[in-house]
């Protein structure tokens, strides 16, 4: 009887959670639009080249740095490439690694937080060395020496940021398995004797996935900043390939003759990393109502 | 207290050894080197002399004793890129600019940002709490520092004319970078001292406070804020070293010729000395400021003992 109750009671009490949550969201309202923003923003990333007027690439010299017109709503580059389709393609590039990085440093991050959270002793040791010695080199300068050493490009810049971003995933699942590894319900899932993976896995951690996806949500600002920033150093994306940072920074020799080169890409990075901070923050507030 | 500052930098001592250790292979693991892409191709002869100069001929272990034995002795080598002088000259040179623009932003940022924390946490559920707290301290945090650096130029170099772009040289050059370098470290600043002096506002011996008839002033300068500030030495400590050893970008986007743009340089032209001794510095200064903002911490909340230590 106990045994039928609890496997009707665990499903539904999970599914209240994330019930419970998305209702918490939605009365955000800024979360909301935010939410709604950057889910556009990704979804023109996807679709780009079905969007885009014209390729990314496509030059048109007769037509450089105009200003905006019919024909191009938002002006030409210096090249006389049609700058919506060139920021919009840049949300593809911008977005791939904004969403790949913290993906690779999560992939990376979590497992060694969460063994070394669980079995403590010296696999905790080690990590904890580890995370000591990767946040002393900041991740920024960190990832610019990779750059300079292995060359840039998209890959290469979504990878090197994913591997500089662990220390973060690592802390955070090392501090949630460490709190979580001596609750009742993972001493009575012992004392039922399943095996110790399937309690990492299957009855941990989802108890733990909600801070690691707010975790996930803030680091996508933080990486299109990076990327974008590396991009306008000119150390990450090439031409043609389009980017935000790589319009700031064709942008940034034509100011004063033709402002929107350069404001474009800028408006677009700030909407997007606001979209997705805001849409974080919300996150938070869902996902762990006792935070704030 | 002697003993645990002793255990403490003794482990940074340690850490450093590692970091150094792996940035030095992290160098020397990419085949080529630096010599290999000059504008003028060197010859067979050229080549190896220059690399046995700088000791590159060397297996990769001896080169970093060697290194380190000079470090010992205070000598960071000679940059590749500018022999002319030494690698400690060139940070002297360069050094000061960063740290100009980066006190006067820590000193702006960080009092800008407990003011606003404190109205925003005092006027709670008012209009001006919601615009200094999402509109002011989530932008400032979301907005990279470059982007903000060019509306500012864009607005007050282009089409105002009243400020240089960039460049270094005249103090007019300090008011743009320190403004976009400072909008972030405020926010945080901002954000943190709303969350931290709004949990102490509704703190049982505050309302006591209250109810023994101490004026509001009283209650907020001595009650209030006294405790609210402690938490927020763990949030400044860790900054400093990053805004003091300057932003890539900041000084990218205004043409500084300060620490950060030396670090891009020297890891594109694979300056090993450089890029070695400017890692070593951000990681120094990174280090201490932890430990200092522990030993604060400590002194500041009786309650916090540190790991190992019995007064």
């Amino acid at each position: 009887m106990t045994v039928l109750q609890e496997r009707i009671a665990t499903p539904r009490s999970s599914s209240s959670f994330w019930h419970a949550a998305w209702y918490r969201y939605k009365r955000n309202r800024l979360a909301l639009v935010s939410g709604v923003i950057a889910v556009l923003i990704l979804v023109v990333a996807a679709l780009a080249s079905v969007i885009a007027p014209f390729g990314y690439a496509t030059q048109n010299l007769n037509e450089s740095l105009t200003g905006p017109s019919l024909h191009h709503l938002l002006g030409t580059d210096q090249l006389g490439r049609d700058l919506l389709s060139r920021a919009i393609f840049g949300a593809r590039t911008s977005m791939a690694i904004a969403i790949g990085a913290p993906l690779v440093g999560a992939i990376i991050g979590i497992p060694i937080g969460i063994l070394s959270g669980w079995f403590g002793g010296v696999i905790d040791f080690i990590a904890l060395r580890a995370f000591e010695v990767f946040t002393m080199v900041p991740q920024v300068l960190m990832a610019l020496l990779l750059i300079a050493l292995y060359g840039g490009g998209v890959l290469k810049l979504l990878l090197f940021l994913g591997i500089t971003s662990w220390v973060g995933f690592g802390r955070l699942a090392r501090a949630q398995y460490l709190t979580l590894r001596d609750r009742d319900f993972v001493l009575a899932a012992k004392a039922m004797g399943v095996p110790t993976w399937r309690i990492i896995i299957v009855h941990v951690l989802p108890s733990a996935v909600g801070p690691m996806i707010v975790f996930f949500v803030q680091q996508v600002p933080a990486t299109i900043f990076a990327a974008a920033g590396f991009s306008f150093l000119g150390l990450g994306v090439q031409d043609p390939l389009a980017d935000w940072g790589k319009m700031i920074n064709d942008g940034e020799q034509y100011l004063s003759i033709n402002l929107t080169v350069a404001l474009t890409p800028i408006i677009c990075i700030a909407l997007a990393t606001l979209a997705f901070s805001f849409a974080g923050d919300g996150l938070r507030d869902a996902l762990d109502p006792t935070s704030r | 207290m002697i003993a645990y500052l002793a255990k403490r930098f003794l482990t940074l001592l340690l850490v450093m050894l590692v970091v150094t250790m792996l940035i030095f292979g992290l160098m020397h693991a990419v085949p080529g080197g630096p010599f290999d892409q000059t504008q003028q191709p060197l010859r067979g002869p050229a080549l190896a002399n220059i690399t046995r100069k700088y000791g590159l001929d060397q297996p990769i272990w001896r080169q970093y004793l060697h290194w380190l034995w000079a470090l010992l002795h205070g000598d960071l080598g000679i940059p590749f890129e500018q022999p002319t002088m030494s690698v400690t000259q060139l940070i002297r040179k360069a050094w000061p600019i960063t740290l100009i623009v980066g006190g006067i932003t820590i000193g702006i940022s960080y009092v800008g940002g407990l003011i606003m924390g404190c109205i925003a946490a005092l006027k709670h559920n008012t209009w001006l709490d919601w615009l200094l707290t999402s509109a002011v301290s989530t932008a400032g945090v979301a907005l990279p520092n470059y982007v903000v650096g060019f509306l500012l130029i864009s607005v007050f170099s282009v089409k105002l004319g009243w400020l240089p772009a960039g460049g270094w040289g005249q103090p007019e050059d300090l008011i743009l970078p320190v403004i976009a370098f400072s909008l972030y470290p405020m926010a945080l600043m901002a954000r943190y001292t709303r969350a931290s002096t709004l949990e102490v506002t509704y703190a049982d011996y505050v309302r006591m406070g209250r109810a023994r008839g101490l004026s509001e002033r009283r209650i907020t300068l001595r009650y209030i804020l006294r405790t609210a500030l402690i938490p927020l030495i763990t949030i400044m400590g860790p900054n400093i070293p990053n805004i003091l050893t300057g932003s890539i970008f900041i000084e990218a986007t205004f043409a500084l010729p300060g620490l950060g743009s030396y670090f891009t340089t020297a890891s594109l032209h694979r300056d090993y000395p450089l890029i070695l001794a400017l890692v070593l510095i951000v990681a120094v200064l990174w280090g201490t400021c932890y430990i200092l903002s522990d030993i604060a911490y400590t002194l500041v909340d009786p309650r916090v003992r540190l790991e190992g230590l019995s007064r």
